[in-house]
């Protein structure tokens, strides 16, 4: 027997503050797009290019409530400071001036919350960009975005900022919609040569980056939190968090959450229930899937310590039927299509696991596949120019240590969720996309497109 | 000081595996790793013919102290 594809609804129907957050990220009127005046209204770009040297403003943005404890947003989780400062360092040591580079090339499929700044907050994001290039003295602040809304957004956001000459100058750069095209070294390799790859590290842009200058990549919603930590009433710049919420035959939604939400409260919230025999898997495609506890604390050190990565922070909940093995071979397809096809040991271990993780559908005899799994789970460790090897890596090392019994099921018995079509699409349905501007009219209006696109590598959302 | 495969360049001819096995080790496809540990003096001139030898010039030095046996962690996309 072979389980029919569901219709699953993939476009955003909602983005909502959790109570209490109003005045966040997200804000009141989600899908108004917040223009010059509106940010300045409630305090932002101020004190643009404030007196002293670049030390004094170093120490001044160090010195924003929360700016010492916030993680990256891009997915690793980088303590966003430290960063800053060892681009300081390594552009003082060089005697180059540095670069800055607004990431909002939002590749997981699963994510749409980079896309929805650039698109409905681009002040947010330009203000954090040029507070930190203003305290690095960069005479050069990049915004990098993959889709054409965010192109056409940030541009008119940076026309209406009229910037004085002496200040750091914007650009705006288009990237290739891929999903490796948000890597670091992949950013820093499109803004000097037009290729979106990544290179192998070391060394890392903070030491050679843009131009062979220090080069600082933070992500659009880390560079969100920087300015929102310098608005007036201080908030704190990590206390809460984007997350695309998604699957479960549900409309996908945006919510902000406070960093640290037991993950019981938003499946409340989200599904009026928390019920069990959820799975969810986590971070993009990257952090694995584990079951969804109702006291997991939805953090970095809190996703981090039951086996999985909060990364970009998006959620996607896999209601029973569906099979925590199936939902990996899918993922690790995606990978095995959608790799950087750069690396000779990344094509070929994705493409190898890919077919075998199907095959657990009806395993062959002979296959000590319990062997196998850990086995390539500990071999792709650090291997790739990216990270993707360490992706597949992650996925595997959850569904072993999270879902044994599962696995030995299939190992068993085979797996009918498993089983599928000749040409049956494998991850079209773990994809999120805005709404169009006029479908994102009312909250909670749900623009059940299922959509029949399958993401590819050059697609657009 | 350690070693590093670039994946991008590695094609698995297995050059290095060949002429310095303390320090690399190949995977399940037939590409090469380095193992992270520190190279020791007596290894120096053996892991150099590698390094040499290698006919895409995919191994290189790196700084930094040992992890272990596996390769460090990566940054994620996009930290
Ligand atoms: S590891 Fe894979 S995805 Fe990353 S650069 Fe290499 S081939 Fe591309
Ligand atoms: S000799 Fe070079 S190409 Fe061959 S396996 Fe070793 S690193 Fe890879």
């Amino acid at each position: 027997m072979v389980a029919p594809p569901l219709p699953v609804p993939t476009t955003l129907s909602a983005a909502r503050p959790w109570p209490g957050l109003a005045d966040g990220l997200l804000g009141r009127d989600p899908f108004a797009r917040e223009d010059r005046d509106a940010y300045e209204a409630r305090g932002g770009h101020r004190d643009r290019r404030p007196a002293g040297d670049g030390a004094d403003r170093l120490s001044r943005l160090a010195s924003s409530p929360g700016l010492g404890a916030l993680l990256g947003r891009g997915g690793a989780a980088f303590p966003a400071l430290t960063k800053i400062r060892a681009v300081a360092a390594g552009a003082a040591r060089a005697g180059v001036p540095p670069v800055v580079v607004a990431n909002g090339a939002e590749g997981e499929p699963l994510s749409v919350k980079d896309r929805y700044l650039l698109r409905y907050r681009p002040h947010l994001v330009l203000d954090g960009l040029l507070s930190v290039a203003e305290a690095l003295d960069a005479p050069v602040a990049h915004v990098y975005v993959a889709d054409r809304a965010a192109q056409e957004s940030v541009a008119s956001a940076i026309a209406e900022l009229d910037l004085p000459a002496r200040g750091p100058q914007l650009r705006v750069f288009t990237a290739q919609d891929t999903y490796v095209a948000g890597e670091e070294t992949a950013v820093v390799r499109a803004l000097t040569t037009g290729i979106a790859r990544p290179t192998d590290k070391p060394p890392r842009p903070f030491q050679v980056g843009v131009g062979g200058a220090p080069t600082l990549v933070l992500n659009v919603e880390t560079l969100a939190c920087i300015a929102r930590a310098g608005l007036p009433g201080g908030q704190d710049g990590g206390s809460t968090f984007l997350a695309t919420v998604s699957g479960a035959g549900r409309s996908p939604v945006l919510y902000e959450l406070p960093t640290g939400l037991p993950l019981g409260a938003l499946l409340s919230e989200h599904l009026g229930r928390a019920d069990s025999g959820i799975d969810v898997l986590v971070g993009g495609f990257f952090g694995g899937i584990l079951p969804a506890w109702p006291d997991l604390e939805l953090s970095h050190p809190g996703v981090l310590r039951r086996g999985g990565s909060l990364g970009c922070g998006s959620l996607h909940l896999l209601a029973p039927p569906a099979c925590p093995v199936r939902t990996t071979a899918d993922v690790v397809a995606y990978y095995a299509r959608h790799n950087a096809g750069q690396c000779g040991m990344c094509m070929a271990s994705t493409s190898a696991i890919a077919a075998t993780l199907a095959e657990l559908a009806d395993p062959r005899e002979g296959v000590n596949y319990a062997a196998l799994l850990p086995r390539w789970a500990a071999q792709l460790r650090g291997r790739g120019a990216c990270a993707v090897p360490d992706a597949v890596a992650v996925l595997l090392r959850a569904l072993l240590r999270s879902h044994p019994q599962v696995v030995t099921r299939h190992l068993a018995s085979g797996c009918d969720q498993c089983r599928r079509e000749p040409g049956e699409p494998r991850w079209g349905h773990l994809f999120v996309s805005l709404p169009a501007d006029d479908e994102a009219a009312a909250d909670g209006v749900p623009a059940a497109r299922a959509r029949e696109l399958v993401p590819s590598a050059g697609g657009t959302r | 000081m350690r070693l590093r495969v670039d994946p991008v360049k590695c094609q698995g001819y297995l050059v290095c595996t060949d002429l310095a096995a303390r320090h690399f080790s190949v995977d399940d496809w037939g590409f090469a790793q380095a193992l992270q540990i520190d190279v020791a003096e007596a290894d120096v001139p053996a892991v150099t013919e590698a390094i040499d030898e290698c006919p895409v010039r995919a191994i290189r030095w790196i700084e930094g102290p040992a992890t272990g046996s596996a390769a460090p962690r990566q940054a994620l996309p996009d930290p």
